[in-house]
């Protein structure tokens, strides 16, 4: 019977009514969770609890904030402006600063993403009748404002509200500078096109683009851009395209033209599937990369050709190098030009193809025809650029 | 005045708040009073601590819900659901 005392104090502890322990399994947990239970830790026994959600709660309540408080957007433009240390903005920059964050904060409590939440933002801000370069500060601004990070942001915001106002700039002007301040101090990464950054290629997971740290508009705001590669072992499927990926502008042509992913009926696919169309980002052009590509490839690497087509196309020459690698257990490639695996590769070698960058042989070991002495380097720019990419 | 389909969301809104005060055995006036220390805050955010030390007490939400800074966007969702609450609570639609 003491265990069931303690088990009687524990249960006490309980939070928003919860006054039971119960054994039960990960399936009933979900089935809790399902039906509206929070699912989080209780801070006084670490159990588990699964309590009425309030999340639950808040999602219902945002979409009629301003159906039942009608004053909200003067208001909570108000309180943004001033947070930002924006004095003296006229009615229709607070209207629209408070009717963006209503609008961003709105779409973020019913699960849509920080650019959705961004684009109704500066939506919003528009609609208010100020000029779509004003709204679009406002949207971002209000956007951050609204997100749980206003903490990291906005100190950036003031800082870059005062910069603004100790140089003598209007009200406008304050808020741009509130708005560059804080997505310099991150705020509002992930969101604005300032804040974005393109990592360096990744041979491993092929291109990756990630936000700032710091922000918590959500988890989604640092991503894959949605090529990533896995290179099967023995042939199947290429490359797997995320289709719930955040793409910076930067990145966006890559995503937004279907030719660039698309599966037999010219659909933009999540997954790589078709082997009849592959990805070569303009960026890559340099590598010489074009779209002539012949298909005697499997007998070569020991790859299927849809794979090695999703490839080459994915990341040009630098995986080209890869497929050209000998495959144990595999035919290895004899150099037959008939048989050219990959995409023609300028500025290395298009005839013999891939003599150069079989990594049969380092790059200073390979003779000079004219003199037969040892070359001191046959990288060029593009395949220096390449090597280093890849690691090699 | 609210059409059709702002009337069905504020419906939906009752229901929730009904649910939420059923279930945790919370009465009415928390959230009206806790949807007038938000109001109160949106116009002086020097009262957010006090206001999140509040909600925090009742138990229904967590600080994962109530960061440290305000955020005005939240604290409009306070007002919204006290004013609801306490609309429910002058019809009777919160019942006995």
């Amino acid at each position: 019977m003491a265990k069931l005392e303690n088990n009687q104090e524990l249960a006490s502890k309980g939070r928003s009514g919860d006054t039971m322990l119960a054994h039960i399994n990960p399936h009933e947990a979900e089935m809790l969770r399902l039906m509206g239970g929070a699912g989080s830790v209780n801070p006084d026994t670490g159990l588990p609890e699964y309590k009425p959600s309030w999340r639950r709660v808040i999602r219902v309540a945002a979409v009629v904030v301003s159906i039942v408080y009608p004053p909200a957007a003067a208001i909570v433009g108000e309180f943004i402006l001033s947070s930002a240390g924006v004095a003296g903005a006229s009615t229709a920059t607070i209207l629209a600063t408070g009717s963006a964050a209503i609008s961003a904060g709105t779409v973020l409590a019913t699960g849509g993403t920080p650019q959705e939440a961004l684009k109704a933002g500066v939506a919003a801000a528009t609609a208010s009748g100020v000029s779509s370069s004003v709204a679009s500060e406002i949207g971002q601004t209000a956007t951050k404002s609204v997100t749980n990070v206003v903490s990291s942001a906005a100190g950036g915001a003031a800082s870059g509200a005062t910069s603004t106002a100790l140089a003598g700039g209007d009200a406008q002007d304050i808020l741009k500078g509130a708005a560059k301040g804080a997505v310099i101090s991150g705020g509002a990464a992930g969101i604005t096109e300032g804040a974005k950054s393109l990592a360096e290629p990744n041979p491993a997971g092929g291109l990756k683009a990630s936000s700032t740290e710091g922000t918590n508009l959500a988890p989604t705001t640092s991503t894959n851009y949605g090529l990533s590669q896995n290179v099967p072992s023995a042939g199947g499927q290429g490359i797997y395209a995320d289709p719930n990926i955040i793409l910076p502008s930067s990145l966006s042509g890559y995503a937004s033209a279907p030719s660039q992913m698309k599966d037999e009926q010219g659909a933009l696919v999540p997954r790589y599937t078709s082997g009849t169309d592959y990805v070569t980002p303009p960026s890559l052009s340099g590598y010489g990369v074009n779209e002539a590509t012949t298909t005697k490839t499997s007998e070569q690497t020991g790859l299927s050709p849809e794979a090695q087509r999703a490839i080459s196309g994915a990341a040009g020459a630098g995986l080209n190098y890869l497929l050209t690698q000998p495959v144990p257990g595999a035919p290895s490639y004899t150099g037959d030009s008939g048989g050219a695996v990959s995409p023609a590769v300028s500025g290395i070698s298009s005839s013999g193809a891939t003599t150069g960058l079989t990594g049969a042989r380092g790059a200073g070991e390979i003779e000079s025809k004219q003199t037969g002495k040892p070359r001191q380097d046959v990288w060029n720019e593009s395949s220096l650029r390449l090597k280093d990419a890849l690691g090699v | 005045m609210a059409d059709a389909n702002q009337q069905k969301q504020i419906q939906e809104a009752k229901f929730e708040i009904k649910n939420l005060l059923k279930q945790t055995g919370q009465k009415p006036d928390i959230l009206i009073q806790l949807g007038n220390m938000a109001e109160a805050t949106l116009k002086d955010k020097a009262l957010y601590p006090s206001f999140r030390q509040k909600a925090l007490s009742t138990g229904i939400n967590d600080e994962s819900d109530l960061p440290p800074q305000p955020n005005p966007f939240t604290l409009s969702i306070y007002v919204a659901l006290g004013k609801l609450t306490s609309e429910m609570a002058q019809t009777g639609e919160l019942g006995a």
